[in-house]
């Protein structure tokens, strides 16, 4: 009799936290469509512009390094230092990003006097980088190391093994590893905020969003964070797509 | 040939090498720049009584709480999910919670803006804008974050102990509680203290929410400021506040580790 009390308590607990996780979204959903007009059409182009296009170099300057240096890490490196270099990518990907704003806002427009959009590229850059390597890590990881050994075995090089065998295996995890990161790092408004300051806010979507709700533009921010959510969305898809496209076997 | 496969392993170690020196760069920044403002600060007033220890204890009060509200929640929940519901439906529920967990906190800082806030304030009949409001925002942040956790820990328990247990005759809440809770326990804490990091590093959602004056946290309807909110609205005026950065970094970094490390 008592069991049946726990397992019901259980049920009503969930039901109670999708509630409230439903209200968020329908909160989203109802009030950013019917809010959406508040938004200047040309504004929204050009903030979707922005928001895409440092999106895009911070990616191109964060996934080739990522993608090397942990297939490095990962296959070729010595067993001490690939644990040493595994618990550095562990460390750095638990740095909150708002630190890595602080640092941005300290060296690329403070130092150097890059742009903002360089700036902030390369911040999301530096701030993607770690959180790529472990999941690149981890999609290495999933290929069954038995089929690298077996390749081994048979005479054939690390490089022909990791490039002809595991890769082809590993690609789609690695690749949709890397667009949820760049989706995560879209939701971002921290670091971003950081580098661009308050004033320059109409570049990136999670900023602008914050920005508008910090100074009380609520009906501006509900329909900003439409945007943003749909954007999201759309890039969990992807990375979704890809990974199943893939039709990795062993994934 | 050989000469190939060599300029190949050659460039894939000139790329760590690259992300190390990144890496390297963004630490010493850090440091250097905390350690020169330890004239104009001066440590030890920096430590003893400056505007450094409301902002920890802040921080501290609102990470607690919002585990306090948010740990037994997220854990029925994930144990449901894995434990105790119909394999159909707790597929949809999985995919339904990493949505949540990944959605960006700005979003929910913004729900709890337009509806936690004006509650608090006719409840309380104040601004609204407290470390209550700031608890159960995070708290609600931290439900589907420590819920998926959650299930990635009770997702390492072996399905043979679960078979091995229900074929003596014991129900599915029997198996959770006796077999499956027990061997996971660690990964639960795990779990745990990864969301406690969570909690200490997330500054967007909280600044919106918790009024931002720096003070003792001395009851719930006070405003607050902590570690990160403070980081986030002052950040760009240099100064102690990398003192405060690396403080923050310390705690969120190690927390991580330490919840990596009982998950391991």
């Amino acid at each position: 009799m008592k069991k049946e009390r726990t397992v019901y308590c259980h049920w009503l607990v969930t039901i109670l936290v999708m509630g409230l996780l439903l209200w968020v979204l329908g909160f989203v959903l109802w009030f950013g469509l019917k809010s959406l007009s508040a938004l200047d059409p040309q504004k929204l182009t050009s903030l979707f512009a922005g928001t895409l296009s440092i999106l895009v170099v911070a990616f191109f300057i964060a996934a080739p390094l990522a993608f090397a240096s942990s297939l490095y890490i990962f296959a070729f490196a010595k067993a001490q230092r690939r644990s040493m270099l595994l618990k550095l990518t562990e460390a750095l990907a638990a740095v909150p990003p708002l630190i890595y704003g602080l640092v941005g806002a300290g060296v690329f427009v403070g130092g150097w006097e890059l742009g903002t959009t360089w700036a902030l590229a390369l911040t999301l850059a530096l701030m993607m980088l770690p959180q790529m390597q472990k999941s690149t890590f981890e999609a290495l990881a999933k290929v069954p190391p038995i089929l690298s050994q077996g390749s081994l075995a048979l005479g054939a090089s690390q490089v022909v093994t990791q490039f002809r065998l595991v890769l082809p295996q590993a690609w789609p995890g690695i690749l949709g590893g890397m667009l949820r990161t760049a989706g995560r790092s879209l939701g971002e408004s921290a670091a971003v905020v950081l580098v661009l300051g308050t004033m320059s806010q109409d570049q990136f979507l999670a900023a602008a969003l914050f920005v508008n709700a910090f100074e009380g533009e609520l009906f501006l921010a509900t329909a900003l964070a439409f945007c943003l959510l749909l954007t999201i969305l759309f890039f969990y898809l992807l990375a979704a797509l890809v990974e199943r496209a893939g039709g990795s076997f062993y994934g | 040939m050989r000469k190939r496969r060599e300029k190949i392993v050659f460039f894939l170690a000139m790329t760590v090498g690259v992300v190390l020196v990144a890496e390297a760069f963004f630490c010493l920044f850090l440091v250097t720049k905390g350690w020169s403002c330890r004239e104009t600060v001066g440590l030890p007033f920096f430590f003893c009584k400056g505007s450094f220890l409301p902002l920890l204890l802040g921080t501290v009060f609102l990470a607690v709480g919002a585990l306090i509200l948010a740990v037994p929640l997220a854990f029925l929940t994930a144990v449901l999910i894995s434990e105790l519901a119909p394999p159909h439906l707790a597929r949809k529920l999985k995919i339904f919670i990493s949505v949540f967990a990944n959605l960006p906190a700005v979003i929910y800082g913004l729900f709890a803006l337009s509806f936690i806030v004006p509650m608090l304030a006719t409840l309380t009949q104040s601004s609204g804008f407290s470390l209550l409001a700031g608890l159960l925002t995070l708290g609600l942040i931290l439900i589907p974050y420590l819920a998926k956790k959650f299930l990635a820990a009770l997702s390492t328990v072996p399905a043979s102990l679960r078979q091995g247990s229900q074929a003596l005759g014991a129900t599915p809440w029997e198996t959770t509680r006796s077999i499956v809770l027990p061997v996971c326990r660690r990964q639960i804490w795990g779990g745990i203290f990864e969301g406690a990091a969570f909690a200490c590093g997330e500054a967007a959602a909280v600044l919106l929410v918790t009024g931002n004056i720096v003070q003792k946290p001395c009851s719930l309807s006070s405003p607050i400021c902590t570690l990160s909110t403070y980081l986030l609205l002052y950040g760009r005026e240099g100064g102690a506040v990398y003192l405060l950065a690396i403080l923050l970094l310390v705690l969120v970094v190690g927390l991580s580790l330490l919840g990596k490390e009982l998950a391991r």
